[in-house]
């Protein structure tokens, strides 16, 4: 997994690419952690991510909750159907807020 | 000595083959002239055998046994193994990477629970097909699951725990975990698309 991140649009947008499992996942719950505390906005740009394993959505989770505890907006987008389903089959689909678009994301 | 060839029989073997003759050319000849008696054994007695005892089962089918240590790194192996697997065997990308996750996170729970995230045990997969099923039987010898704790989580929860049981059983057909001799067992079945038992539903 390769981690990058950008600002746009007043949000840091960090991008991943590659697997997200139960390797990967600690590297990313601490960027994003880091991510929160940098900015108002926080967006995930998943376009390039082929697998998600429960870890990853475990990590993601913490984020949400990292990002409420400090009022900051995260959004989940780009999502491949791969991706998409481990989020329907875990039921988390709704928690998120997810767009299909970058620009989407930074408008939201 | 045994000779197991083809997994579908074996052939007893006079160790007298094996004895070298005196000196380094005579070893050499030596063991040319046991791997060609090896292999004259082998066609007379596929010659000789009825086809029943060497034919595969019909259809497509996998009996497979591997090992491996209780180690993070091997989870994209076997995640590309499942997967090149069940397309290969008729399920569809979608429900083939659903498969793949549920034996995944019944994997890394192996690690996670049963050993603790250490990468030195031992965890056996075996891999094989029943006549309308695909079968996952994953055994362990680190600590025995808590069965209260097996528990699928609550929908919508912010919990971030409890995916891997909630994704394993809605996934696959038929879950079982039991302890037997050699560890902590879990099997994991999902029958084959366009089954009857597939299409009845899960157990």
């Amino acid at each position: 997994m390769n981690v990058s991140h950008r600002t746009s649009h007043g949000a840091l947008v960090i991008d991943v690419n590659g697997d997200i499992d139960m390797e990967e996942s600690p590297a990313l719950r601490a960027v994003l952690f880091d991510a929160m505390k940098e900015g108002p906005k926080v967006a995930l740009n998943l376009s390039e991510i082929r697998y998600i394993d429960s870890s990853g959505i475990a990590v993601l989770l913490e984020a949400l909750r990292e990002s409420q505890r400090l009022s900051r907006a995260f959004v989940l987008f780009g999502m491949s159907k791969a991706v998409h389903d481990v989020f329907k089959l875990t039921h988390v689909i709704k928690i998120f807020q997810v767009a299909d678009t970058e620009e989407q994301a930074l408008s939201a | 000595m045994f000779w197991n060839y083809d997994g579908y029989g074996e052939a007893r073997f006079s160790r007298a083959a094996f004895i070298p003759r005196k000196g380094s050319a005579g070893i050499t000849n030596s063991i040319r002239d046991a791997f060609l008696k090896l292999l004259k054994v082998r066609q007379t007695l596929l010659g000789k055998m009825d086809k029943s005892e060497v034919a595969p089962p019909a259809g497509m089918y996998i009996d497979a046994k591997i090992v491996i240590s209780s180690d993070v790194r091997f989870l994209p192996v076997v995640r590309h193994t499942i997967g090149n697997l069940t397309t290969e065997m008729g399920w569809n990308e979608s429900d083939s990477r659903a498969i793949t996750l549920a034996v995944e996170e019944a994997l890394t729970n192996k690690i996670r629970h049963a050993y603790h995230g250490k990468d030195d045990g031992r965890i056996q997969m075996e891999i094989r097909t029943e006549p309308d099923a695909l079968v996952f039987q994953l055994t362990d010898q680190g600590e025995a699951p808590d069965p209260a704790l097996i528990c699928a989580r609550r929908e919508g929860s912010l919990t971030p725990g409890g995916f891997g049981t909630h994704i394993i059983r809605d996934v696959m057909d038929k879950v079982v975990y039991e302890t037997v001799d050699e560890g902590n067992q879990l099997t994991l079945k999902k029958y084959m698309p366009g089954t009857g038992r597939a299409l009845a539903g899960s157990e």
